[in-house]
């Protein structure tokens, strides 16, 4: 599903990814820890094409496409969804209207018909109640003035409506409380499945429990330097970064 | 003497104008003394006047529209006036219908009777040359709407006010409103106009009685050659309430200006206003509000989205005079340019005497957050939906201030159909 190989990425003519390799097949849920500023966001971005994330060197497969010669929302309406570390607000710009317009982009894209207001509703209504999202927070603008959890949990709802293949989650978990954290959980591995994949950026354990990770790897410098299964995150939980990056100690 | 533009036509037109015959040649000879307010005068830099001040504009001529010309612009269940090239169309109005409690009449008919409207119109300018095309509008206004609201009464439907131009000339318009002690009421005013060059010169009057409130909603949607002149008068008595939202979308040139007077106790002004340039459209956003008694309260949020060579100006200036302890006055001003060749001009001016006040200003200008793009393009929006959506929500913001909603949604869909032809691309 996707295939990322020596990937070297700059942000402002500084090199942050340093030849990265990973490879997750569909049907995987691969978590990816790391000390703060090792590149995790940069890789998230890099995946979702974000500008000004300057690739200088290997190449990333999604699906067997060339994932870096689409646009960032061409990405998105073929299945790449990645939910920010920091939500971005719109001021003025309605929930609703918003993922209505974001829906039928990928609907468009897959060759379903577009949804009108009402099973629009319906559809939603549906997927907060999974979360256990207040219907309310849809109908004001996105994420502005959304507590910090309220803004974590509008990720997963949007994830749920718009049913992505590759869900890149950049530390989903931080910033909730410990019901928010099952809640959000559930919904994570409500949209899992054999043909989906996801990356989970964590820096903790704790969400790890509720979905489980076929393997977990260690971002440090730019690279992956360790890779495992979920008992690698147990290591790090109980003795940190130092085995793996010299600093660290 | 230099002779000032339109004193030949003052000469020959007044004759005929409605009533008023003293205070015409009173309000001509205060214009004259300065004629058009030149360039050189800080708060009309930015208003290249000449192709309406070089040669003399006729009043527009006697035209109509048909039911199905204004159909689109009707806000329901409202008590309508249209005027077509500035005089009442009574055929295509309904004051006839206001409630009891309320006065709707033609200003030509009040005028014509005899009636003294003169301690009203008399306070919408004085000597400065700034108020020279207020003064003119007194000299040559024809019509426009004089609506009374007794004590105590609350105006379920809207008072719009429509109109419509066809054809070359000028209108001079004066729209009297006068809300009595905790009177309540809702005043649309719509411009609409065809591609000629012409001008609107209008002048609006608020008077609000002690605890009296007026929603106001302002439609400026003239034709792309048009100039239009709107100045804006308001009174607030103790306890009185201004609600105002102005969307410009037309003229060649335009003005909306506004001026308060927060003359009572615990007085509110809210005054909002939408811009949205394109081509070579200068719009011009001024306002003034005095504070000169304690406890008012004035807020104010401009904004401006700016495509093409358009330039949008907002000047906002507060006066809290040295009573006016526990003002709380606030004004913001945004812009958004879609393009390089924009610009937006923010100029907020305080003038404070008083010492427990607060008084906040913010301007911004910029283009559309890089941020929010990608974040709505991550979502699979195509980056000229997700800047469409965030230039309307920019706007819509303040539409929220607008408390009909009939009235919001169609301003909505004036912004939604000018988004639309942009190319935001
Ligand atoms: N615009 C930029 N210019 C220069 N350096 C940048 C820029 N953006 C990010 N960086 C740097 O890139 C490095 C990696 O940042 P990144 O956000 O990917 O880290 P992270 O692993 O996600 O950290 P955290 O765990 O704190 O979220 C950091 O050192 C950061 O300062
Ligand atoms: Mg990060």
């Amino acid at each position: 599903m996707l295939e990322i190989k020596n990937l070297h990425a700059a942000v402002d003519g500084k090199e942050i990814l340093k030849g990265l390799d990973l490879t997750v097949k569909a049907g995987e849920v691969h978590a990816i820890m790391g000390p703060n500023g090792s590149g995790k966001s940069t890789l998230a971005y890099v995946l979702a094409g974000r500008a000004g994330y300057e690739v200088t060197e290997g190449s990333v497969a999604y699906d067997g496409k060339d994932l870096l010669e689409m646009s960032a929302d061409e990405r998105a309406r073929d299945g790449v969804f990645l939910g920010f570390q920091y939500p971005v607000e719109l001021p003025g710009v309605n929930g609703m209207t918003f993922l209505r317009t974001a829906a039928n982009a990928v609907r468009r894209h897959r060759g379903l018909p577009e949804l009108d207001g009402i099973d629009f509703l319906k559809l939603l209504r549906q997927k907060a109640s999974l979360l256990e999202m207040d219907d309310s927070l849809l109908k004001r603008a996105v994420n502005v003035g959304f507590s910090g959890g309220e803004k974590k949990r509008n990720e997963i709802a949007q994830m749920a409506v718009l049913d992505p293949t590759l869900m890149v989650l950049d530390e989903t978990d931080s910033g909730l409380d410990i019901d928010a954290l099952k809640v959000v959980s559930k919904g994570i591995n409500a949209l899992r499945g054999p043909d989906k994949a996801t990356v989970l950026v964590t820096h903790y354990q704790r969400l790890l429990s509720y979905v489980e990770p076929d393997f977990v790897h260690i971002l440090a410098r730019g690279k992956i330097v360790a890779s495992g299964g979920k008992e690698l995150a147990l290591e790090l939980e109980r003795d940190g970064y130092v085995n793996y990056v010299p600093e660290a100690a | 003497m230099t002779v000032v533009p339109y004193a030949e036509q003052f000469e020959r037109l007044k004759p005929a104008l409605p009533g008023a015959a003293g205070l015409r040649e009173q309000a001509f000879a205060r214009y004259a003394a300065h004629g058009f307010p030149g360039m050189k005068r800080e708060a009309w830099r930015h208003t290249k006047l000449t192709p309406i001040s070089g040669a003399a504009l006729e009043p527009a001529a006697a035209s109509n529209v048909s039911p199905a010309d204004i159909a689109a612009h009707l806000i329901p269940d409202a008590l309508t006036l249209v005027f077509v090239n500035g005089r009442l169309d009574r055929a295509l109005s309904n004051i006839e219908q206001a409630p009891g409690g309320v006065t709707i009449e033609s200003l030509s008919d009040v005028l014509a009777r005899g009636d003294d409207l003169s301690p009203w119109l008399t306070q919408a300018a004085d000597d400065s040359p700034d108020d020279a095309l207020v003064s003119l509008n007194t000299a040559l206004m024809n019509d426009g709407a004089v609506i009374r609201v007794a004590d105590g009464i609350h105006v379920e439907a809207p008072i719009h006010l429509l109109f419509f131009a066809k054809r070359e000339g000028m209108s001079q318009v004066r729209n009297v409103i006068v809300a009595g002690k905790g009177a309540s009421v809702t005043v649309a005013e719509g411009y609409f106009g065809g591609k000629d060059a012409y001008w609107t010169n209008v002048v609006n009057q608020f008077f609000l009685a002690e605890g009296a409130s007026i929603e106001h909603a302002r439609q400026q949607n003239e034709g792309l050659a048009a100039y239009h002149i709107g100045s804006n008068r308001v009174r607030l008595a103790a306890d009185a309430r201004f609600n105002s939202v102005a969307v410009m979308l037309g003229g060649a040139v335009a003005r909306n200006e506004t001026r308060v007077l927060v003359a009572g106790e615990r007085a509110q002004c809210h005054l909002a206003g939408v811009s949205l340039g394109r081509g070579k459209q200068l719009q011009d956003s001024v306002t003034v509000l005095d504070h000169a008694v304690p406890g008012g309260i004035s807020d104010q949020v401009f904004k401006a989205v700016l495509d093409d060579q358009s330039h949008a100006v907002y000047q906002g200036k507060v006066i809290v005079r040295q009573d006016a302890q526990k003002t709380d006055a606030r004004q913001a001003n945004h812009n958004i340019l879609l393009a390089r060749s924009a610009e937006a001009s923010s100029k907020p001016e305080l003038e404070i005497f008083a010492d427990d006040v607060k008084c906040a200003h913010g301007a911004t200008v910029g283009e559309l957050d890089k941020n929010m793009l990608f974040y709505m393009q991550a979502r699979g929006l195509d980056p000229k939906t997700a800047r469409a959506l965030l230039v309307e929500g920019f706007v819509l913001e303040v539409l929220e201030r607008i408390a009909s909603p009939e009235i919001r949604d169609m301003f909505r869909t004036d912004i939604g159909g000018w988004l639309h032809g942009r190319a935001l691309s």
